[in-house]
């Protein structure tokens, strides 16, 4: 069957009834987790978890699906308005997309950012449903050093996550490899770092990992800032939307698509550098550029278009190779992991029914997006007005409930409580959490296929290197590393010697 | 010129005694030490009985002993791009914009929060979902500002029916019942809201 076909049939799935509403539902809670400062829509997808469980697997992959592309769009809401991103990626909407809120001019800006996001993520879902085909048959030569490699690709990521502080993020990164290894080993069935407890020999799952670090975390310094997340009164809804100024900016919605449907394929890029390079980008480019920052469409498209452009692309390398590149995605793959299903080549060759309704729910995503974007940008108001305090027991009762349903189990909500108090030490002394996280999911994958790799050839160590595919991937990754530590190194370099030029002038 | 300034701007500040400096130090290396300490010391609890595994190659304490080693090796440069750092600006004045966020950020209320979740998590597998779940609800609406006794009350049990028959009663999640007396109740309460 052509990619066509696949797709007209991915369609038809994804218009029966029960898959439209759990998107239009899934895009609704999204927008809305996005819109509200403190909730975000990794812990929406994190907490929307438990009630997958009972759905089938691609309804369940809808649903997560529809909460990303709404979430992520959904953070620009509250930065138009109150001048407060509601996920990171969406800062650059407060740049200037809340100057325009404050010349009266919401709708406008609102209008531009819907549209934006909905372009550029319905040209990454356009690039998932036909880039990731062809990329999963390349994969299928993949064998245990090739996966071994893309993971360590993907670990190494983390560097270009959190650039300016490497050290603490390798370290970050390493304690979540670490954390990964708590209970039995794979390969001789050997329990580690349980303490004697029978209850750590399951080891430490990843999604009640996540769910403490984003979620518990977030709602702690909710009750401790005492936020106030009500909208002021110059952002009373008008100003004239016409189509000349969505003419005005379709450069500026190009630019962005193109880049964040390439930079969202790399794992660990996402939609927050996704953005900030774009809005950087059009900066350069757009002749207003000296203007960014007042109030200008084009430097509030180019991001919003960048950061939904990141979401269909971030599915390639989660599909394709089973390898989550964001926290967003590392959600998707453990629903897929609960319900049995293991992403890789072969998923496209045993469902692709499956893999296509995803697919054809990415575009039909995107499009609902723009009526469920307006829907809520209307109710936003009324929904800012619920005390911080009532949304946040409910947001931890909503997390622990989420933990204790991955496996009916008393100690992952002890785990997730844990995790919840190392997150938000970790937040006061700015140590970051994302690579953490990636280490807890990849690291057992990576141990695995490394012991693997070994066992499979004669605990040849150079396999990793001699194998064409392995050896490229590790050489990307080694670029990449330096590539991402360069501009600290020389930072390093340059301050060491001006220290030491002062001492000698002194 | 500069220079000159910056001197004389040095020698109005008070220069830090040794307690404030030893203070400082701490302060800075606190966290990579406790990292440096913890990998130090983990080997020794990997395992719980000694390992009697003739591996072909690799062991299953491998992997991990790579990753403790790694965390020594970056704790240590750390604590030393600490020391490193914390020399090179000893003549700076502290930055403010610590001491504005520290005020902005009520602690108490944070360490009240933490203590809150605690005790929600001892009172799950004891008295159930319902009743801890209304407490917890209750105490943390009252933690963030609500006072009003009507709105604390209907915002507690309300939510609490709601979530009990979104995940118990939808999600058929078997949540926990708490033990003795409070099995009993819960599982009155269970039928009184028709959920069993």
């Amino acid at each position: 069957m052509s990619t066509f076909e696949l797709l007209g049939m991915g369609f038809q799935n994804a218009f029966a009834l029960s898959a439209l509403l759990t998107i239009v539902i899934g895009l609704m809670l999204g927008v809305i987790a996005g819109a509200l400062p403190g909730v975000s829509f990794v812990n929406a997808m994190a907490m929307a978890l438990p009630f997958t469980y009972s759905m089938a697997p691609t309804q369940a992959m809808l649903f997560l699906g529809a909460i990303y592309v709404g979430g992520v769009f959904g953070g620009s809401i509250s930065a138009i308005i109150i001048n407060v991103p509601g996920t990171p990626a969406s800062l650059p909407a407060c740049w200037d997309g809340y100057p325009m809120t404050q010349r009266g001019e919401v709708r406008r800006a609102l209008a531009v950012a819907i549209l934006a996001s909905a372009i550029g993520g319905l040209t990454s879902a356009l690039v998932l449903s036909f880039a990731a085909a062809p990329f999963a048959v390349f994969a299928l030569r993949f064998s245990q050093p090739e996966f071994f490699a893309a993971t360590v690709l993907g670990l190494i990521s983390v560097i270009a996550i959190s650039k300016d502080r490497p050290i603490v993020s390798l370290l970050s990164l390493f304690l979540g490899i670490l954390i990964g290894t708590v209970g039995v080993d794979p390969q001789y069935g050997v329990a580690r770092f349980t303490f004697g407890a029978p209850a750590m020999q399951s080891g430490i799952n990843f999604v009640v990992v996540m769910i403490g670090l984003f979620a518990i975390s977030e709602v702690i310094d909710l009750i401790a800032t005492n936020r106030d997340l009500r909208p002021s009164k110059a952002a009373s809804a008008r100003g004239q939307v016409s189509l000349r100024d969505f003419w005005e900016v379709r450069g500026a919605i190009a630019r962005g698509s193109g880049i964040g449907s390439i930079l969202g394929v790399i794992p660990g890029a996402g939609a927050t550098p996704g953005a900030v390079i774009a809005y950087g980008i059009e900066k350069q480019v757009s002749r207003d550029g000296d203007k960014f920052g007042t109030g200008i469409m084009a430097g509030l498209a180019a991001p919003e278009a960048a950061k939904n452009a990141t979401t269909g692309s971030a599915m390639v390398p989660l599909l394709t190779l089973g390898i989550p590149g964001s926290a967003a995605t590392a959600i998707m793959l453990a629903a897929m992991m609960l319900h049995g299903v293991n992403p890789g080549p072969l998923l496209f060759l045993n469902d692709p029914t499956m893999v296509y309704t995803i697919f054809a729910a990415m575009i039909l995503a995107n499009i609902l997006m723009i009526f469920a974007g307006i829907g809520v940008a209307q109710f936003f108001s009324t929904l800012m007005k619920t005390p911080p305090a009532v949304l946040g027991a409910f947001i931890i009762l909503l997390s622990i409930v989420g933990a204790y349903g991955v496996r009916n189990n008393i100690f992952d909500v002890y785990v997730c409580l844990f995790f919840g108090l190392v997150g938000w030490v970790m937040k006061r002394t700015g140590f970051p959490t994302a690579p953490l996280v990636l280490g807890v999911i990849l690291g057992p994958l990576a141990e695995r296929y490394f012991m693997t790799s070994l066992a499979n050839y004669n605990q040849d160590w150079t396999v990793f290197f001699t194998r064409p595919i392995s050896g490229t991937i590790l050489s990307l990754a080694a670029v990449f590393a330096i590539w991402s530590l360069w501009p600290v190194i020389r930072a390093q370099y340059r301050s060491v010697v001006l220290l030491l030029a002062g001492r000698a002038g002194s | 010129m500069s220079q000159g300034r910056i001197e004389t701007g040095a020698a109005n500040e008070r220069a830090p005694t040794l307690s404030q400096l030893m203070l400082s130090i701490i302060s800075r290396v606190a966290l990579p030490g406790g990292f440096l300490a913890a990998a130090l010391i983990l080997p020794s609890y990997m395992f719980d009985r000694p390992l009697r595994i003739r591996a072909r190659g690799l062991g299953p304490d491998a992997w991990p002993s790579v990753f403790l080693n790694a965390i020594v090796a970056i704790s240590l440069f750390w604590i030393i791009a600490e020391l490193w750092a914390l020399y090179a600006s000893h003549k700076r004045k502290r930055t403010s914009p610590i001491q504005q966020e520290i005020e902005a950020y009520n602690y108490s209320k944070a360490a009240a929060g933490i203590c809150l979740l605690l005790a929600f998590g001892w009172l799950l597998p004891n008295v159930g979902f319902p009743i801890s779940a209304t407490l917890f609800i209750f105490c943390w609406c009252f933690l963030g500002g609500i006072r009003n006794p009507v709105a604390l009350i209907l915002v507690s049990f309300v939510g609490m029916i709601t979530l009990l028959w979104v995940f118990m009663g939808l999600a058929l999640m078997p949540l926990s019942r708490g033990t003795g007396v409070f099995d009993d109740f819960t599982v009155w309460f269970l039928r009184l809201v028709r959920i069993y």
